[in-house]
């Protein structure tokens, strides 16, 4: 499995036009993330983390490059084929959670396997099975909006979870939290990612979680370099 | 693909904590809704009630009458009977009536009421039905028989004996043998019988009670495929020509009907329009309030497309909440218009009757409304790729 490819990327650029100007966020980006593997992304604010990462989650297109996702070209896939892969390839870790307000802790968590077309007892029952996973079992029945930051935090990892992906991307997810509950929620991330050997791929300000990743990636002025293997 | 029943479940969700812009939208929704199907009902009954002005007379019935013109030589009823026979008009059927106000003695019990002298055939013309006996009958020639009218039949009996088949009636002291009753019956606006205060004998019996009567009204029927419009023509111009000392005056039920039908098409027209504004006005609320709804939940938009959810699975969210906001429009609206329709009746002094077709046309044109307002939006929803949707600015 290890030699597996999850992530290949050559030669993806991409730009955002301001009013007359042309601003290049990625210039011909090449880099390449195993299966299983773990892989921080660092870099200064407004480098383009957060542009690399929704190019990777098939959210955002590049303007030119080819990249293969679990062996899946996607350069010319059309949105439904996007959606579908975004649906069995991949889960979200947001920093803001994106959770759903007025659902509750259990719908939230559902809400994949609910465009997966799992009937809705059996959706619940799974999505309450995961919640037990990141220890927010007894949580179920809240309205999302009523949970602390670290709490979120789990339900959105429950969530990315639930449909199996190959992959977790994860922007900044501890961007919001104090240093206390960020460090629990890369435990969690972390064991997590062991049991189920899903590569993660995290978007993080913190030397001390890149060094925890077996592969980091810096973005600056456009380029990505990749630094040593860290020590495990 | 999310199947339907779950597609309206998420949709559903979200539609519980629709805001007080939605109770907006919806009674504007309501409104519309509840026009239409009282205007539907309001025309259903306004018709019923111009037909009941008929009473059974049927469209293809006109009435000719014969009044006296002012110092013109009085003519006799057996002349102008005789002239009736001689007119040249194959297909009509007439019935000649002659009217005279008399009053009859019964067990001592006197009794006004309007003498009709006519024939057999007024039965069927202006639809008349029997309690008791029988009508006037071809073969009762001038005998003296009489069929009486519900209220004289009832005014007759007020002295004690209830008046029956068989029992003999003074009308200006001859006597008259009750050969039936009649059922009460409605006046019909064009018919000149005054059913329920009339007597009924033999056309030309009417002569030995009353000497000096003429031909008053002709009763005229005119069976397909003859047209009603060239008969009412053709008629005038004989009985102008037979009767030329007298005025001719023709009335065709069919074109009081249709005046009284246009009349009422206008205003109808007129309520139709201000249902389709309040309608098109709910419509627009509906999606102000659906493009609000997609702006506020933006960031769920692409959430849903980051685990898996296709441009049509969003459309269709925002679709089918739009749906369910117009659908409870539609049934509320349906609810008022047909309390509207039912309070406009009883002012009316009409009795009310549930146009059938009211609800499906009132509900199914508010949903396509809803449809077709609630789309733009849902579309617009679809469209956002999902980082425009996710970017939390
Ligand atoms: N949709 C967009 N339109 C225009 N500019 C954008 C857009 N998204 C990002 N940018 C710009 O691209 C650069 C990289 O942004 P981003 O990937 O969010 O950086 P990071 O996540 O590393 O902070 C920034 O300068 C940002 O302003
Ligand atoms: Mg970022």
């Amino acid at each position: 499995m290890d030699n597996l490819i999850c992530i290949s990327m050559k030669g993806i650029s991409k730009s955002y036009r301001h009013d007359a100007k042309t601003l290049q966020v990625l210039k011909h980006v090449n880099f390449q993330v195993g299966v299983g593997e773990t892989c921080a992304i660092v870099g200064p604010s407004g480098s383009g983390k957060s542009t690399l990462l929704s190019i990777i989650g098939l959210l955002d297109f590049p303007d030119e490059g080819d990249y293969l996702l679990m062996g899946h070209s996607v350069a010319n896939a059309q949105s439904d084929e996007l959606a579908m892969l975004r649906k069995s390839e991949i889960g979200f870790v947001f920093q803001h959670y994106n959770l759903i307000a007025r659902l509750s802790v259990l719908e939230n968590v559902a809400l994949p396997l609910r465009y997966r077309g799992v009937d809705r007892a059996s959706a619940l029952e799974q999505a309450m099975q995961m919640l037990g996973r990141v220890g927010m079992a007894d949580r179920a029945r809240f309205k999302s909006a009523d949970l602390s930051g670290g709490q979120k935090q789990r339900v959105a990892i429950a969530r990315a979870l639930i449909g199996q992906p190959s992959l977790i991307l994860a922007d900044e997810p501890t961007g919001s939290l104090d240093s206390e509950t960020a460090r629990e929620i890369l435990e969690l991330l972390l064991s997590i990612q062991k049991e189920q050997r899903v590569t993660l791929l995290i978007v993080t300000h913190d030397n001390q979680v890149a060094h925890l990743m077996q592969k980091k990636i810096r973005v600056r002025g456009g380029r990505v370099e990749e630094m040593g293997a860290s020590v495990l | 693909m999310l199947p339907l029943n779950q597609a309206i479940e998420d949709a559903l969700d979200s539609f519980r904590t629709l805001s007080r812009r939605s109770a907006l939208a919806l009674l504007g929704i309501v409104i519309g809704s509840a026009s239409i199907v009282a205007i539907i009902n309001i025309g259903h009954n306004a018709g019923l009630d111009a037909a009941s002005i008929f009473q059974g007379m049927g469209t293809d019935t006109l009435v000719a009458q014969l009044p006296d013109k002012e110092d013109a030589q009085v003519s006799l009823l057996s002349i102008d009977a005789a002239k009736i026979e001689g007119l040249d008009l194959p297909g009509l059927q007439i019935t000649p009536t002659v009217f005279a106000s008399i009053s009859l003695v019964f067990n001592n019990r006197s009794v006004n009421a309007r003498l009709v002298g006519t024939e057999s055939s007024l039965f069927n013309v202006i639809a008349l039905s029997l309690l008791k006996g029988r009508f006037l009958h071809e073969f009762d020639f001038e005998e003296n028989v009489v069929v009486l009218g519900h209220q004289v039949a009832v005014s007759l009996s007020e002295g004690g004996s209830r008046i029956q088949v068989g029992d003999w009636l003074n009308i200006n002291n001859y006597l008259f043998k009750v050969v039936g009753i009649l059922k009460s019956k409605t006046n019909s606006m064009v018919s000149p019988v005054v059913v329920d205060d009339s007597v009924f004998i033999p056309l030309h019996a009417i002569s030995r009670v009353e000497s000096q009567t003429a031909l008053r009204d002709l009763i005229v029927r005119v069976p397909p495929p003859l047209n009603i419009e060239i008969a009412a023509l053709r008629l005038h111009d004989q009985l102008a020509r037979t009767f030329e000392f007298r005025s001719v005056q023709i009335m065709v039920p069919q074109q009081i009907i249709e005046g009284m039908n246009r009349q009422n098409r206008t205003f109808h027209y007129l309520l139709i329009a201000l249902g389709a504004i309040a309608l098109v006005g709910g419509g627009v609320a509906v999606m102000n309030v659906m493009y609000m709804n997609v702006s506020e939940r933006r960031v769920e938009i692409g959430l849903r497309m980051a685990i898996g959810a296709r441009r049509q699975d969003i459309r269709n969210l925002f679709l089918i909440e739009a749906l369910a906001l117009s659908t409870l429009g539609a049934v509320l609206g349906a609810g008022v218009g047909i309390a509207l329709a039912w309070l406009y009746a009883v002012i009316s002094g009409w009795a009310f009757e549930l146009a059938m077709l009211s609800i499906p046309l009132g509900v199914l044109s508010t949903l396509l409304v809803g449809v077709f307002f609630g789309l733009k939006p849902a579309i617009a929803a679809s469209r956002l790729t999902p980082v425009e949707a996710l970017r939390d600015d």
